[in-house]
């Protein structure tokens, strides 16, 4: 397990440099900087008052003028930080395939079962997910506080909803692509670039006017889609209107995605060849 | 020979491997004594490797048992079981002292000082990429990886390959040490030399089929050359192509060499009835007895 340990302690720290680097430049250049917010949320953020679907709120440098007073939820962070996970999650996804591509023989001489293995390597995956997650709330609220931007922020009493979702967003990402590239020995980081690509393709498709075999068999495919669930922009949220998705159910997919996703990836794998 | 059960370190039983209609492993019953160094011989696509893997579950076999001390393989058996496959199947992006790391780790009674005292002698630089390491360079950290748990079991594909004249001594001399010390040795190759100086039991596969199986010495002792030069072409003889205890004939002009099983005194006087220039009775190498194990076929 130290291999993955040194896997995602390496994807970790080549993701935290870009960020801190990125975040330094804008640091550097904040008197000139611009940041837009757009927060567009209105169906998850309704109640809350402050944010509308069409606010967007211009943000600059101290001493610099603000052109709109609107603040932006604090969720808005953390689906960033959902986001950005996913994106690892997806690449950490692909850690079966990884072992496959000639290192079968090493991983299955271990004195554990094959899927005691493979369990503990998807252990340290989502626990990196988890980090990078973390890491990119700390760094873009470190961010805020450093600019000044702190104000333009507030908490709201469904955050924790925010939090348990986006972090099942990123998971779901994993285990989908687990499933999906478990048993491949390459391409599998084409198969989790383009599991994004079929992924909002089939949102698209839902809302077009298919025949209804077409549609029912679209619908039913969505409800394994991640994107589904976890969008925080227009686009997707229409979708979720369509789905008539609650926030408990899109968590709840997002873990049952999660857990069968990683039970297909374990499945295939230990019935695998090497 | 009767090997008892409990002196066995492997057993391998009517093991069947089917890829399609292609049979790679045929029906393959093998003992491996504990303590002993055994070679597996054979061909390209022999199914050696294939053995190898059925054996410890890498592949499904199609049929039959393979027993490790005369129980099943259990993922603990890896806790004395090294195996090397003939391409490490290393990662490419840790240093070898990642690897020594990560094996201890997994392995409870890996020896990380002997690791580092192996990796000395294979001049091997650990703080490298395996990626950056040459074949043989990796070929010594997976022996490297391999002896340092101090196991009671090795499997050995091709171990020497790659490795240069002086390291390709330090892994026999580490094999034949292993096996001094209790440990069974199961390995192959393609140097023959290296297994008739190291082996003391030694099966030939040739396409999946078991041809000769024995203790090396039995093996070279029952097995000679008779080589006869004549004044012409060397006659055929009918008796000794329906003769059971002559494996191959081969004639080359003058010379006449048949390869025989026992003493070959009823061949020798065979031959002789046709008056031959020189009669000459060699003991066969293991070399000798691969081709002809493997030409029979």
């Amino acid at each position: 397990m130290y291999k993955e340990f040194l896997r995602v302690r390496n994807i970790f720290l080549a993701f935290a440099i870009t960020v801190v680097a990125i975040a330094l430049i804008v640091f550097a250049f904040s008197g000139h900087a611009t940041v837009n917010i757009d927060t567009n949320a209105h169906a998850v953020h309704q109640g809350s008052g402050a944010a509308h679907s069409t606010d967007s709120v211009n943000v600059y440098a101290p001493g610099v003028e603000i052109s709109n007073q609107d603040r932006v939820p604090f969720s808005v962070l953390l689906a960033l930080a959902g986001f950005v996970a996913a994106i690892f999650g997806t690449v950490l996804g692909t850690c079966l395939a990884a072992e496959n591509c000639g290192h079968l023989d090493i991983a299955w001489t271990r004195p554990a079962s094959r899927v005691a293995y493979a369990l503990r390597l998807m252990t340290i995956d989502a626990l990196g997910i988890l980090a990078i997650f973390a890491f990119t709330v700390g760094v873009s609220v470190a961010l805020l506080y450093v600019e000044h931007w702190q104000k333009y922020l507030y908490p709201e009493n469904t955050t924790w909803v925010f939090l348990v979702s986006f972090v099942a967003y990123a998971l779901a990402w994993f285990g989908l692509v687990a499933a999906l590239t478990a048993s491949v020995r390459a391409k599998a980081g084409a198969i989790a670039g383009f599991s994004w690509v079929i992924a909002g393709a089939l949102i698209v498709l839902s809302s077009l006017n298919l025949p209804p075999a077409i549609h029912t068999l679209v619908t039913l495919i969505n409800y394994l889609n991640p994107l589904l669930y976890g969008s925080y922009s227009s686009g997707p949220e229409a979708a979720r209107h369509l789905f008539n998705i609650t926030p408990a159910f899109a968590i709840s997919a997002l873990f049952g995605i999660t857990i069968l996703g990683v039970g297909a990836a374990l499945a295939q794998w230990r019935r695998l060849e090497a | 020979m009767t090997i008892q059960p409990d002196a066995l370190a492997i057993e391998m039983r009517s093991l069947t491997k089917s890829y399609g209609d292609t049979i790679a492993v045929n029906k393959l019953s093998v003992s491996i004594p504990k303590g002993s160094i055994f070679g597996l011989l054979g061909t390209n696509g022999a199914g050696k490797t294939t053995t190898f893997k059925c054996a410890l579950g890498l592949a499904r076999p199609s049929s039959g048992q393979v027993l490790f001390d005369g129980h099943p393989l259990q993922p603990q058996t890896f806790e004395s079981l090294s195996y090397m496959p003939e391409r490490p199947a290393l990662y490419e992006w840790m240093t070898g002292a990642a690897h020594i790391e990560a094996a201890r780790r997994d392995f409870s009674k890996f020896d990380t000082s002997r690791a580092n005292e192996l990796a000395a002698l294979f001049s091997l630089n650990l703080r490298k990429r395996v990626g950056t390491l040459s074949k043989g360079q990796q070929s010594a950290l997976g022996l490297t990886l391999a002896f340092a748990i101090h196991p009671q079991m090795l499997v050995l594909d091709e171990p020497s390959s790659g490795l240069d004249p002086v390291h390709q001594r330090h892994v026999l001399d580490l094999m034949i040490d292993a096996a001094a010390g209790g440990a069974t040795v199961l390995f192959s190759s393609h140097q023959i030399g290296q297994v008739e100086r190291a082996a003391d039991h030694v099966a030939i596969l040739h396409r999946g089929n078991l041809v000769l199986e024995g203790v090396v010495e039995d093996l070279k002792a029952s097995e000679k050359i008779i080589e006869a030069t004549f004044d012409s072409d060397a006659p055929r003889f009918a008796e000794l192509d329906a003769n059971p205890n002559v494996r191959r004939i081969m004639r080359q002009g003058r010379l006449l060499r048949a390869y025989i099983r026992g003493t070959g005194d009823g061949v020798v006087d065979t031959i002789r009835a046709q008056s031959p220039t020189s009669v000459r009775v060699l003991d066969q190498n293991l070399e000798d007895i691969f081709l002809v194990a493997v030409g029979e076929n």
